[in-house]
């Protein structure tokens, strides 16, 4: 059964993914930099009337744990990545390449050392590509 | 300490906000670079095609103005695709050059054999090329 992004089963879902895939575990093995939070922008239409997001308990290639929150909730992530939904949309659904999104503003860094992000940037590419092996459904298509 | 400024506009500029913040974090981890920095002078654009984004630093010897688009005339221009634009501050260093056997630099050399890169300007902004490099660099 497909599984709506953004959502709590879908965040739990992503942890899985994240952990199956190898390359994100060879690419990040050096991460110890602490947890990651992409936030989804409040948006009506989705019916979500806060910021929210999916906080990402990465270390040494794995993900220990994964939480789907109110943003304002996720003050213990090191890393924050903002975007409205439709931008996450792309980039989740491999469409758009997260570097490519950042460079268009699509994606802000919004907390985080950015050094850090782009010496691992292919683990960051990575991490995005295990949403590809997820059955998603996307609200609106 | 660096002055890092926008220009009207380049709040907008998502390269731009990548490549102020870059250098101001660099700039602090690493004071040993502010010397190169304050070195640093002439313009560079860089334009990554694919993502439709475009912008110029211009150094002023311990000053730069990031701006929005191409403005003025560069010193030295570098144009391609998104991937080889990003991974230019993955490069590995061998003393104050690229070490032709790090992964990302034989990558460059790749994207620039296919044209998937360009850069104009050279050999005349060759320091402010390595210069630019060394300030920019995540190693």
């Amino acid at each position: 059964m497909a599984l709506k992004f953004p959502s709590a089963e879908w965040t739990a879902a992503f942890k899985d993914a994240v952990n199956a895939n190898a390359a994100y575990g060879s690419a990040g093995k050096d991460w110890t930099h602490g947890k990651v939070a992409y936030v989804v922008k409040a948006d009506p239409k989705l019916g979500t009337d806060a910021d929210m997001a999916m906080v990402l308990d990465l270390h040494e290639g794995s993900c220990r744990g994964a939480a789907y929150v109110r943003a304002d909730e996720a003050t213990d992530a090191a890393f924050v990545i903002v975007a409205e939904y439709p931008r996450w949309r792309e980039v989740m659904s491999g469409q758009v390449d997260p570097t490519k999104a950042m460079m268009q503003n699509k994606l802000k860094l919004q907390k985080g050392h950015l050094p850090t992000i782009v010496k691992f940037v292919v683990a960051s590419k990575e991490l995005v590509k295990s949403a590809l092996a997820l059955d998603t459904q996307y609200p609106l298509d | 300490m660096a002055a890092i400024d926008l220009a009207p506009g380049a709040d907008e500029n998502g390269l731009a906000m990548m490549l102020a913040t870059l250098m101001a974090q660099n700039l602090e981890d690493h004071p040993e670079r502010l010397g190169v920095f304050g070195r640093l002078r002439g313009r560079v654009a860089i334009l990554a095609e694919d993502a439709d984004v475009a912008l110029t630093l211009e150094f002023q010897r311990g000053r730069v103005v990031v701006h929005d688009g191409v403005v003025g005339i560069p010193d030295l221009t570098l144009r391609g695709e998104a991937e080889p634009i990003g991974d230019m501050s993955r490069m590995e260093s061998w003393g104050p050059f690229p070490d032709p056997r790090g992964e990302v630099n034989r990558a460059m050399w790749k994207a620039l054999r296919e044209k998937r890169l360009r850069v104009f300007g050279l050999p005349r902004a060759l320091p402010l090329l390595l210069g630019m490099g060394d300030v920019l660099a995540v190693h």
